[in-house]
């Protein structure tokens, strides 16, 4: 078992659930990503990966209960690098609970949306509007 | 702006609105009804603790979108936040812009991938818009 106070190495992966209508198509980078208010919270939760492999569950497990929800990772060495603090804060129903902790501006939570990685992608809970704008890309560049 | 509440068709939860407005554009009926939708989420929809969209942060996204809604302009994105704001973004031309609608920080983020970032009230939203509709028009 992981302590409380352990601390949290740079390379750690910190994941956070993301509701399918937090989701937007970015025309200029020509990918999906998480919106910026996805990482509005200045105590923002989030999982963390030791904690989940030391109880042997996948990143993945964080989303039972929630199929329309997609997973995103941000590393613990990119939210430190924007002044943020990752605090360890178990709860009774997710021992890899924790929460990034500091202010986050609206130029911050667009470089957060921008480094987050899709660990899971549920398409097909997405607002149709965005998988319309998708595929209108797809389209005009097979063209 | 004209709203009527619908009524007896949750049993729990929050309240439904719906936005009612002239057609501005080929997008903004289909924008409102995403705006509605919004205001239907329940507390904690974000997968953590998040907060029921509000009813007055719903109409004054879709009051912007009723003057932003200039002729060939794309349609924006509509997400909710999880203090039970409203988020409308363009992110296209170059250009990323946030409208936030929210009692916590409300305000226009604009990044310029030519240029820098901007911070401006929501009392310049629209004529934010207006000045970069050239990189914004639906290509």
């Amino acid at each position: 078992m992981i302590p409380d106070d352990a601390p949290v190495s740079e390379d750690m992966s910190l994941y956070r659930r993301v509701h399918p209508k937090e989701i937007v198509w970015n025309e200029n980078d020509r990918c999906l990503r998480p919106g910026s208010g996805v990482f509005k919270d200045p105590e923002m939760s989030i999982h963390l990966d030791d904690v989940l492999k030391d109880e042997e569950r996948e990143p993945e497990s964080v989303l039972e209960g929630k199929p329309q929800h997609s997973l995103v990772a941000l590393t613990a060495g990119f939210v430190k690098g924007e002044e943020q603090t990752v605090r360890r804060t178990p709860i009774p129903e997710d021992a890899s609970h924790g929460e990034v902790c500091g202010n986050k501006s609206q130029g911050r939570r667009k470089r957060f949306a921008r480094a987050a990685q899709f660990v899971v992608l549920r398409e097909d809970a997405l607002n149709p509007d965005e998988l319309a704008k998708m595929r209108a890309a797809a389209d005009s560049g097979s063209e | 702006m004209p709203q009527q509440r619908a009524a007896g068709d949750r049993g729990e939860g929050p309240d439904v609105y719906r936005v009612v407005a002239p057609d501005a554009s080929p997008w903004y009926s289909a924008a409102l009804d995403r705006i509605s939708d919004l205001t239907a989420l329940a507390v904690g929809w974000n997968g953590y603790d998040a907060r029921e969209v509000k009813a007055d942060m719903a109409i004054d996204a879709a009051a912007f979108l009723a003057k932003a809604a200039f002729p060939g302009i794309a349609p924006p994105s509509i997400t909710p936040l999880a203090d039970g704001g409203v988020q409308v973004e363009w992110h296209r031309g170059g250009l990323d812009i946030e409208i936030t609608f929210s009692d916590d920080e409300p305000g226009v983020y604009i990044e310029d991938r030519q240029g820098g970032e901007t911070e401006l009230s929501l009392t310049e939203a629209v004529s934010a818009i207006a000045s970069y509709l050239p990189r914004l028009q639906e290509s």
